[in-house]
């Protein structure tokens, strides 16, 4: 029962990938760092509390162009799927 | 003697430090991942020897790519090295990170806080940052020579123990709870000890029309199109005709001191058809080389490149690639070479190789000459739009191939794609100036010596028969006979003529010796373009091609054959001998291929008229579309009488 709690709680969290261009978020977790680019990820500002801006989407929506600590990082949107974020 | 590591995140100043302090020339730009390799100089700092290394940029002591493995190894293993970390002061908040990996691993540091930007957006007061991290900081700026003697000075001062509270020995460094405290750690000294301001490092207004979902794509081809229309025709072209005249009136005087003092003897045809019109004859391309390389350093230099790849990010995750390839795709238009290096800033090996081995597809400068001389003599005014489909027949191909590739023998995971964006960065005159020289420099290099060496071994080949006679320039001569084996290949592709078998086989020293080699089988011996394009059209030229579309079907050829000696060496030292040798096999194959319908296609036109041909063309195309569809359709149908989407109808 529990773990389907937990399920349900992950289920309806939204990740950085669902953000909209122009709006601000701010890192809340990030779901698994086993992935070395996740990681990297992390090493590049990704931290709880930290504060993100979506500036931009490529054409295919691949790619997201986000504001992080003072720097624009281009960054695939399949690695965004990881990190945990709620609306500011 | 005492050795000194640069370290910083990738576009910190790096290399233009190094350049200032070693006096050096190493090539940089404003993008991720200009220096791929360490770089060393010995160079006296302070009345001290001291060894400069340079390193490939990087965020953590964490590796993701080939040239971050390299950095990271030399800081590695010299932990006991002074080391000077560059950090960029518009980007403190993220760049301080890696100066906390520094300090934790022992790492004897200075920082040197580099100002990038006239501007200065972020104040850092430098001596509360030190005291706080038991630092030595200095701040410098390295174009300028500001803040060089003071760090110097510092170097050689006794190594601080560094401040680190929140530091955990227990912790692992890929423990994301270290990542989270260093930044904290950050954040307190950025608080402390710096006043800063709204400024984000990298955002511009101009990124809403560049960026923007419809238009960025057309913008760079636009961009691409006014590129080359400049380099080879409005400016490119006069240039070049401007050039060839003064070189003419050079080299004439001493072509005919030549004819007058060797008459009729071998030595007056081997220096003046040879040395001295092989020489000439590529030299009279100089300005439109330079130009094309002002254009790339121009896009580099900008910060524009990492926009483009931004762009090209979904393009070339299709076929396996990143976006960061179109680095090296757009380096390969200069130097297939240089080009060829720059593929160690993907993360997968096999991404690695397939990046490398897409630079030899690119039309690279080298090929310049044989697009303006032999296009112009046949396509006259029309030939812009031959050498921009040449462009991007280069790329279409390398896609396709790499598609290939990704589906068979390279597949690869899919590249992570984390690429800082630089900020916009006005050009300076003086390193645009330094670039240009040394592109100009290395050109005029390259034809006096591995050209003039080729040229005169081609000479040799194409004079003398196999008893060693002189036969002057054709009838029974060594090349004549290679020639002749080699030109049936040939004969699909509509150029079945053994000087252009030849010149293409000397072709794969360097690809300007295709041009000067042709020039030297119709006996022209002084340097003028326009010259030898008229000689292509007489019916007495060695050199024979029978119609547009077999000159069409040359210039592919030539696009896509085998690459040069040294992009081969470079292959061969980046991706390894066996790849080395797979490249070559399927570049010719691709080549023979492409060419051979290039020529039955274009012959087609010739005959039968465009609109015919086209309207074959699309209706096999249709049939081909309406098989697949069929086929998919027929697959999902009998696949089972409910969907229930498992997906193998896709597949």
């Amino acid at each position: 029962m529990n773990n389907l709690f937990c399920l349900k709680i992950v289920y309806y969290m939204k990740t950085l990938d669902k953000v909209k261009k122009g709006k601000w978020c701010k890192i809340t977790g990030i779901i698994s760092v086993e992935d070395k680019a996740v990681f990297r990820l992390c090493e590049m500002g990704f931290v709880d509390g930290e504060k993100i801006k979506v500036q931009a989407i490529s054409p295919a929506k691949k790619v997201m162009l986000l504001q992080v600590r003072g720097v624009v990082l281009s960054v695939r949107v399949d690695l965004l799927k990881n990190v945990q974020v709620q609306d500011v | 003697m005492c050795e000194v590591l640069l370290v910083g995140n990738p576009n910190a100043g790096k290399t233009t430090l190094f350049n200032s302090l070693a006096m050096a020339d190493e090539h940089v730009g404003n993008w991720h991942g200009v220096t791929v390799e360490t770089k060393e100089k010995v160079v006296k700092l302070c009345g001290k020897e001291v060894k400069i290394v340079d390193t490939p940029g990087i965020y953590s002591l964490n590796a993701l790519s080939f040239e971050e493995e390299v950095s990271i190894n030399t800081i590695l293993k010299n932990k006991d090295k002074k080391i000077i970390n560059i950090c960029d002061q518009n980007t403190l908040k993220r760049s301080l990170y890696l100066t906390l990996c520094l300090l934790e691993q022992g790492c004897d540091v200075v920082v040197a806080i580099n100002q990038t930007t006239k501007k200065i957006y972020n104040k850092v007061d430098l001596q509360k940052m030190s005291q706080l991290l038991s630092v030595d900081i200095v701040e410098i700026n390295p174009q300028k020579q500001q803040g060089l003697k003071e760090l110097c000075e510092r170097l050689f001062l006794t190594k601080k123990r560094a401040n680190l509270p929140y530091f955990d020995k227990k912790l692992s460094k890929t423990d994301l709870n270290l990542v989270k405290e260093r930044y904290k750690f950050v954040d307190f000294l950025i608080d402390s000890a710096t006043k800063q301001t709204e400024f984000v490092y990298g955002q511009s207004k101009i990124d809403k029309v560049l960026l923007n979902k419809y238009l960025a794509i057309p913008i760079f081809f636009v961009m691409m199109a006014v590129v080359f229309y400049l380099t080879f025709f409005l400016i490119g072209g006069n240039l070049s005709k401007l050039f060839t005249e003064t070189l003419q009136v050079v080299v004439s005087p001493i072509s005919e001191f030549l004819e007058n003092k060797f008459y009729g003897s071998w030595v007056c045809d081997l220096f003046s058809v040879a040395v001295i019109g092989g020489f000439a004859t590529v030299l009279s391309f100089l300005p439109q080389v330079v130009l094309l390389f002002f254009f790339l350093t121009v896009l580099e230099e900008s910060g524009y490149m990492a926009r483009v790849a931004f762009v090209f990010e979904d393009l070339l995750s299709k076929v396996g690639l990143s976006g960061k390839s179109i680095y090296t795709v757009l380096m390969g238009f200069g130097c297939s070479t240089s080009a060829i290096m720059t593929a160690r800033t993907m993360d997968d090996k096999n991404a690695k190789i397939k990046t490398a081995l897409l630079c030899p597809y690119m039309s690279c400068s080298a090929k310049i000459p044989i697009y303006t001389v032999i296009g112009s003599a046949f396509f006259g005014a029309k030939n812009l739009w031959c050498i921009m489909g040449l462009y991007l027949l280069g790329i279409v191909v390398a896609i396709v191939v790499c598609k290939i590739y990704d589906k068979t023998i390279l597949k690869s995971d899919k590249q992570t794609f984390i690429l800082e964006f630089p900020s916009y960065r006005s050009l300076s005159a003086k390193k645009v100036a330094k670039t240009l020289l040394k592109n100009a420099k290395h050109f005029v290099v390259k034809v006096g010596s591995v050209m003039v060496a080729t040229n005169v071994i081609v000479w040799v080949l194409s004079s003398f028969s196999f008893s060693f006679r002189y036969v002057a320039l054709g009838g029974e001569s060594m090349l004549e006979w290679f020639g002749k084996i080699l030109s049936p290949i040939f004969s699909p592709l509509g150029f079945d003529n053994w000087a252009i078998a030849s010149a293409l086989l000397a072709g794969v020293v360097a690809k300007e010796v295709v041009v000067s080699s042709i020039a030297m089988f119709n006996g022209i011996d002084v340097s003028a373009t326009g010259l030898i394009s008229q000689s292509l059209l007489l019916s007495s030229s060695v050199v024979h091609f029978s119609g547009k579309s077999a000159v069409l079907s040359f210039l592919v050829f030539c696009l896509l054959y085998v690459p040069c000696l040294s992009s081969i060496a470079m292959l061969r030292e980046e991706v390894g001998k066996k790849w080395t040798l797979i490249a070559i096999a399927v570049q010719i194959f691709v080549a023979y291929a492409v060419s051979f319908v290039i020529y039955n296609i274009s012959f087609a036109v010739e005959i039968f008229g465009f609109f015919a041909v086209f309207a074959v063309i699309l209706s096999f195309f249709c049939i081909f579309c309406a098989i697949f569809v069929l086929k998919k359709r027929l697959k999902k149908r009998f696949c089972g009488k409910n969907c229930d989407n498992c997906g193998k109808c896709k597949r």
